[in-house]
């Protein structure tokens, strides 16, 4: 419970910190290019201070910010940052994405995607053969779809550009 | 030339045998390439453009409209099955179509959406031949302030609709409005927020911000929770595409209602499909009898953006064909190929090639039915793709909006942002943060940003008082006040009971 009105304080920081740094940001511009962005930060910096409130004062009281309908679907009423094993597959999710990313800038897509797939299937216990055949199948579908059908030049990498 | 005697010329050329081949050949890529997340109809158009050189007019068009009526009808199968938006478009089909999903009822959001894609996209043609008399006066009435105020409206419908905070929906709305505005500003060529970075000249890309908050959001929620995607128990479910049709059927007043706002949307000139398909899902849950359930798989939530989406074809036509003003980025690109088959848009078209015109509207209204019949035939087999265990899903899907984000603008930047937008986008949906919002503020706030200026240099503070902007600007009010409104009555009932 605390860690969830906690991440919510979090988040609508997150808000007010990024309306008040853009909204300053956008004074050094020219009277006519700051225009709009102070009209939409204004009112934003507003908001997201009402938010930082509410959130805040929950906090205090310890209560939760706001209830979660009866009936409503179960995963949807996942809120909350989850327990420590959770937390650890959220930093082990982001690790993921940011290796798909980070193998694509090096290798690029025609290594990256059989490579990537056989890997991240491996680690979540999949057999080599489901692993084996979804990276090839995965490999086959980027080429013919991508390279062969409708000819569109794919990232190569660093690895291969040089 | 009479108008009966060119709309069945229209009619009976587009069924000769070459310009019907070519119809299914563009419906058949129109929906395979909207299945792909980042690769759009704009795409398809410019691919295809090449092909049409040397074609008769109607054969060309009926290449390039039966691909381009239907990208949207595709791009639903991925929105629904793994949160993932084929099209910008398909956006507002995500909040409700994968909550289906999760409930095991993938069947019938896919049974919805294309048969309402289909019924929308009729309509959006049937309604381009009805309007073509009429066009000039209802465009003319729209200036920048008319359109500054429609894209207020647009924000502040979606922002205020979050039922339990309109607060937090009003805050990603302006967010959303403020990632708009990174990059050059068009008034002045200033480069604003862009922090030192090449990257950010060309300010935030819509598809990988969408692809992050909606695709990647999701999969690391697929992955945090440890479990699969649909519960095992509804595997057993034996779940209807024809379900989905029914409730079409059900629901026919909100499918021609929205419809008829998607047409009217798209041939505002510089408005666009996802600005329908977000403003017709707000007016879907303004209107329902079950608004709460929104955003947690209502059927309504499907068919209304689903509607709109293929019906703003048709609308986005009429400025295109009667004013040579093409009603959105498609519509610019097709605009180009009516050059190389020899056609010139605007009011000499209306006269001097009526029956191609008529072939256009027909072209439109075929494709959307072939198109969604060819989807809704194997709809059943893809919603059993959703009960594959999450350690096959996720990387499979991840490489696929890798895909999307990189091959919108071959850069890996778009990859970083798609990153960055996925972990606050989980973040989000953790906190019940509205996607929604954000991305209607990303995709109008260009829009936004011109017509103000235009209208402030033009009129100054004093062009809110015009007659038009003036009852959009109480539309603004309404939609900001109403669920205030809604919420102390509510609360009253609960200390009354």
């Amino acid at each position: 419970m605390k860690d969830k009105i906690r991440g919510e304080l979090m988040l609508a920081l997150f808000f007010l910190v990024f309306f008040v740094g853009l909204t300053l940001i956008s004074l050094t511009y020219s009277p006519k290019a700051r225009r709009m962005p102070l009209v939409v930060g204004i009112p934003g910096v507003v908001l997201a201070t009402v938010q930082v409130l509410r959130a805040a004062s929950s906090k205090r009281g310890g209560q939760e910010p706001k209830e979660v309908s009866p009936g409503a679907e179960e995963v949807t009423l996942v809120t909350g940052l989850p327990g420590t094993d959770e937390r650890k597959r959220l930093w082990a999710m982001i690790g993921w994405m940011a290796l798909l990313v980070a193998m694509i800038w090096i290798f690029g897509f025609l290594v990256t995607i059989p490579v990537y797939t056989l890997l991240f299937m491996r680690a979540m216990k999949e057999s080599w053969y489901m692993c084996l055949s979804f990276a090839i199948i995965g490999f086959a579908v980027l080429y013919l779809l991508f390279v062969v059908a409708i000819n569109i030049e794919l990232y190569p990498g660093l690895v291969f550009r040089l | 030339m009479n108008i009966l005697s060119a709309a069945w010329q229209g009619f009976s050329a587009v069924f000769e045998l070459q310009p019907f081949l070519l119809m299914m050949v563009g419906v058949f890529l129109g929906n395979v390439i909207g299945i792909v997340p980042g690769l759009g109809g704009m795409f398809l158009l410019a691919v295809l453009i090449p092909f049409v050189f040397g074609m008769d007019p109607v054969s060309g068009m009926a290449l390039l409209l039966g691909a381009h009526a239907v990208t949207g009808t595709g791009g639903s199968i991925t929105s629904i099955l793994f949160n993932t938006p084929g099209e910008s478009s398909n956006a507002p089909t995500c909040l409700d179509g994968f909550e289906m999903t999760k409930k095991g009822q993938a069947g019938r959001a896919m049974g919805a959406a294309l048969y309402a894609s289909g019924v929308g996209g009729v309509i959006g043609a049937l309604a381009l031949l009805l309007v073509i008399p009429i066009i000039r006066t209802i465009v003319l009435s729209f200036g920048p302030p008319e359109f500054f105020m429609l894209t207020v409206l647009g924000i502040s419908f979606i922002g205020s609709l979050e039922v339990k905070s309109p607060l937090k929906g009003l805050i990603c709305g302006l967010f959303g409005l403020f990632l708009s505005l990174f990059g050059e500003d068009p008034s002045t060529g200033v480069i604003r927020f862009n922090f030192g970075s090449l990257y950010l000249y060309e300010g935030m890309r819509q598809i990988p911000v969408m692809l992050g908050l909606f695709a990647v959001a999701e999969m690391i929620h697929l992955g945090v929770k440890g479990t699969d995607l649909v519960d095992k128990k509804y595997a057993e479910v034996k779940d209807s595409v024809w379900e989905g049709v029914k409730d079409v059927h059900k629901h026919w007043w909100l499918t021609l209602k929205c419809s008829v706002i998607a047409v009217y949307i798209g041939f505002l000139p510089g408005l666009g499909g996802v600005a329908s398909a977000f403003f017709t899902y707000g007016y879907a849950q303004r209107i329902s009898k079950n608004p709460e359930t929104f955003g947690k798989g209502n059927v309504e939530g499907v068919i209304a953006p689903e509607a709109a989406n293929n019906a703003k074809e048709g609308g986005a036509l009429i400025p295109t064909i009667g004013f040579g003003v093409p009603g959105s980025s498609g519509m610019a690109i097709l605009l180009g190929a009516f050059l190389i088959l020899g056609i010139t848009p605007g009011p000499k078209m209306l006269h001097e090639h009526l029956p191609v015109v008529f072939a256009m509207a027909w072209t439109v209204a075929i494709a959307n039915v072939i198109g969604a019949a060819q989807t809704l035939f194997l709809a059943k087999w893809m919603a059993r793709v959703v009960f594959l265990r999450s350690s096959l899903l996720i990387p499979v899907i991840l490489v696929f909006i890798a895909l999307g984000s990189y091959t919108t603008s071959n850069s890996m930047g778009d990859l970083v942002l798609t990153l960055v937008f996925g972990i606050l986008g989980y973040f989000m949906k953790v906190y019940d943060y509205s996607k929604a919002p954000v991305v209607l503020g990303l995709v109008l706030g260009k829009i936004a940003e011109g017509n103000f200026n235009l209208s402030y240099n033009l009129w100054g503070l004093s062009f809110l008082t015009r007659p038009i902007t003036f009852f959009i600007a109480l539309l603004v009010l309404w939609a900001l006040v109403s669920p205030l409104i809604k919420a102390y009555r509510e609360r009253q009932k609960e200390g009354e009971a």
